[in-house]
C-alpha cells in the first residue's frame, strides 16, 4: 500500500473515527465534571474544622479514598469496576457511563488534593471576615473561599483534564476485551481498524496521536484564555 | 446584664502551652469608645478577637447584652459550683459553715477541681438550664458585632458593592434592593460611589479600609471592633481612615479599638485599657492613662511610643 492509499483508507473511515473521538471526549468531559464535584466535596471535608464526630469520620473516609485511588493504577480500577458493574448491569457496557464513573472516581481523588491546596493558599483573613460578619463556615466556603481557590488552581486543574483526556485511551484495552459491540473510543477504533487493515495500523495510530495532540493543544489554549479573563476581571 | 453592651468575664486564653490572656474582665457600655493599647505580643488582638469569638476563650464568658456567646464557665457561678459532687464531697470534710463553703468555692476555682463528667445530675442540669436560658447562636451574635481588620480582608472575589451586600442579604437582614440602597448610601458617605463595581485589588489601602469599615456598618452593628485599622496603611492614607472612625465615634457608635496611634486613642476614647502580659494592667480615662500613668510598665511603654 502506498502512502496515498493509506491516507485514502483513513479518509474513508473519517466518520467512524470522528464518532470515536467524540466518545473519547465525552468520557473525558463526564469524568471531569464528576471528578470536579467529588474533588470539591472531598477537599471541603478535608479542610473542615474537625470539631464533631461526623466530620472526623467523613475526613477519615476521604483520606482512605484519596490514598487508595492515588495508590493504585487507573487500569486496575477500571478493570475492577468493569468486572463488578458489568456482571450486574450488562446493558451499561454499551454506553459510556461505566468509563465516565471510573475516570470520575479516579480523577476526583486528584482534584481533591489540587483543590485542597488551592483552599489552603487563600488568606485566612478571608474566612475570618466572612465569619465575623455572621456567615456560617459553609456559606463563607461557598461564596468566598472556593471561588478564589478554584481560580488559583485552574492551571493545575487543566493539567489534570489534559491527563484525563489522554488517559481515556485506556478504555480501549477493555473495550476490545469485554464486548465487541461497544462504542469505541479513539484509540480503540484505531486498534480495531488496524486489525482489519494491518497495513494501515501504524497510520491509524499516528492519526490517533495527532488527534489527541490537537485536543490537548486546544485545551491549553482554552486554559490561557480563562486565565487571562480572570486577570482582566479583577483589574 | 448590668447595662453592658458587651461584657467579658474571667477570660483566659491559652494557645497550646502558652498563656496569652490571664484573667480579663471588662464591660463595655452602649456608646462607649474603648481603646486597647500595649506592647507588641501583649494579647490585644487576642482579647479583641475573643470579643466576637474569632478566638475561642479557654476559660471565661463573653456576653453580648443578655446573650452568652461562649459555653458556660462554671467557675464564674458559685451556685453551679455548689451543685457539683466535688463540692458536696469536699464540704463534708469541713465544718459545713457558710464561711467554709465560700472558702471551698474559692479553692475549687483556684485549683480547677471540677470535672465536667463526674459532677452528677444536678450539676449537669444547672449547666444546661443556664445554657438554654442565655446561649445564642454564634452567627447571630456576630451579625451584631462589626469587625475591621488590620489587613482589611475585603472579599477579593467580589466587587465593592457585593462586599457590602453579601452578609446582609445572605443572613436575610435585608433584601438585595435594600442592601444595595444602603450600600450606595454608605459609598456616597465616604465619597466612593464610582467604585461600586470594581474589585478590591484596584483600590488603594485607604480606600480598602474605608470600604471595610462601611461593610461593617452595612450590618447596622451594635458595636464595631477595630484591630489596628491604620497599621497597614501608607502614612498619607492614615488620615482618611481615622477621620471616618472619628465620625462614627461622634455619631455614638460603640467601639473597641486596638491601636498604636496614641494621639488618636487620646482624642477619641472614653476609656483606655493598657494590656500587658495578658492582663489589663491599668485602665482609665485618656488623661489618667497618658498624663498620670501609675503602672511602671505603662510609664515605660508610653516613654517608648510617645
Ligand atoms: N493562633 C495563635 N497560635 C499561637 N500563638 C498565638 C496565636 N495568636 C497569637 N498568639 C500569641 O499570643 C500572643 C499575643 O498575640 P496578640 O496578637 O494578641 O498580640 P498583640 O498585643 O495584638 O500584638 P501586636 O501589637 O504585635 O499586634 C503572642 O505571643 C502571639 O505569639
Ligand atoms: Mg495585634
Amino acid at each position: 500500500m502506498t502512502f496515498v492509499d493509506k491516507i485514502a483508507k483513513l479518509w474513508s473511515l473519517r466518520g467512524v473515527f470522528a464518532e470515536s473521538l467524540g466518545y473519547s471526549l465525552l468520557i473525558a468531559l463526564g469524568a471531569v465534571i464528576l471528578g470536579f464535584i467529588i474533588g470539591v466535596v472531598l477537599a471541603v471535608i478535608r479542610i473542615a474544622p474537625k470539631n464533631n464526630i461526623v466530620v472526623r469520620l467523613l475526613d477519615k473516609i476521604a483520606v482512605l479514598y484519596i490514598t487508595v485511588i492515588r495508590g493504585t493504577p487507573t487500569l486496575v480500577q477500571l478493570l475492577i469496576l468493569y468486572n463488578s458493574v458489568l456482571v450486574s448491569f450488562k446493558s451499561m457496557s454499551t454506553n459510556l457511563l461505566v468509563p465516565i464513573i471510573a475516570f470520575g472516581i479516579n480523577s476526583g481523588a486528584y482534584m481533591a488534593e489540587i483543590i485542597r491546596s488551592g483552599i489552603s493558599s487563600i488568606d485566612v483573613g478571608q474566612m475570618e471576615a466572612g465569619r465575623s460578619a455572621g456567615l456560617s463556615w459553609l456559606t463563607t466556603m461557598k461564596k468566598i473561599i472556593i471561588p478564589q481557590a478554584i481560580k488559583v488552581v485552574i492551571p493545575t486543574i487543566f493539567n489534570e483534564i489534559i491527563i484525563l483526556v489522554k488517559e481515556t485511551s485506556v478504555v480501549s484495552y477493555i473495550v476490545l476485551k469485554v464486548d465487541s459491540r461497544q462504542k469505541w473510543d479513539l484509540l480503540g477504533m484505531a486498534e480495531k481498524q488496524g486489525l482489519a487493515t494491518p497495513a494501515c495500523y501504524l497510520t491509524f495510530l499516528f492519526f490517533a496521536a495527532i488527534m489527541y495532540l490537537a485536543v490537548v493543544m486546544l485545551l491549553t489554549l482554552v486554559q490561557h484564555l480563562i486565565e487571562r479573563r480572570f486577570k482582566k476581571n479583577e483589574r | 446584664m448590668n447595662g453592658n453592651l458587651l461584657e467579658i468575664k474571667g477570660l483566659y486564653k491559652n494557645f497550646k502551652k502558652s498563656k496569652v490572656l490571664k484573667g480579663i474582665s471588662v464591660g463595655i457600655k452602649k456608646g462607649e469608645k474603648v481603646a486597647l493599647i500595649g506592647p507588641s505580643g501583649s494579647g490585644k488582638s487576642t482579647l479583641l478577637r475573643c470579643m466576637n469569638l474569632l478566638e475561642e476563650p479557654t476559660y471565661g464568658e463573653v456576653w453580648l447584652g443578655d446573650n452568652l456567646l461562649t459555653p458556660v464557665d462554671p467557675y464564674l457561678h458559685p451556685e453551679i459550683i455548689k451543685s457539683s459532687r466535688t463540692f458536696s464531697k469536699l464540704l463534708r470534710e469541713t465544718d459545713g459553715s457558710d464561711a467554709a463553703a465560700e472558702e471551698l468555692v474559692a479553692r475549687i476555682k483556684r485549683e480547677d477541681l471540677l470535672h465536667e463528667k463526674h459532677e452528677g445530675l444536678t450539676y449537669s442540669r444547672e449547666m444546661r438550664d443556664y445554657l438554654n436560658t442565655y446561649k445564642i447562636d454564634i452567627n447571630k451574635a456576630r451579625a451584631r458585632v462589626g469587625m475591621v481588620f488590620q489587613h482589611f480582608n475585603l472579599f477579593n472575589n467580589l466587587t465593592v458593592m457585593q462586599n457590602l451586600t453579601l452578609a446582609p442579604v445572605e443572613l436575610k437582614l435585608k433584601t438585595k434592593e435594600e442592601a444595595e440602597a444602603k450600600g450606595m448610601e454608605l459609598l456616597e458617605r465616604i465619597g466612593l460611589p464610582d467604585k461600586r463595581d470594581v474589585y478590591p485589588s484596584t483600590l488603594s489601602g485607604g480606600q480598602k479600609q474605608r470600604i471595610a469599615i462601611i461593610r461593617a456598618l452595612a450590618m447596622n452593628p451594635e458595636i464595631i471592633l477595630f484591630d489596628e485599622p491604620t497599621s497597614a496603611l501608607d502614612p498619607e492614607m492614615v488620615g482618611e481612615v481615622l477621620d471616618l472612625i472619628r465620625d462614627l465615634a461622634e455619631e455614638g457608635m460603640t467601639m473597641v479599638i486596638v491601636t498604636h496611634e496614641m494621639a488618636f486613642a487620646r482624642e477619641v476614647a472614653d476609656r483606655v485599657l493598657f494590656v500587658c502580659d495578658g492582663v489589663i494592667a491599668e485602665s482609665g480615662t485618656p488623661e489618667e492613662i497618658f498624663d498620670h500613668p501609675k503602672n511602671p510598665r505603662l510609664q515605660q511603654f508610653l516613654q517608648c511610643v510617645l
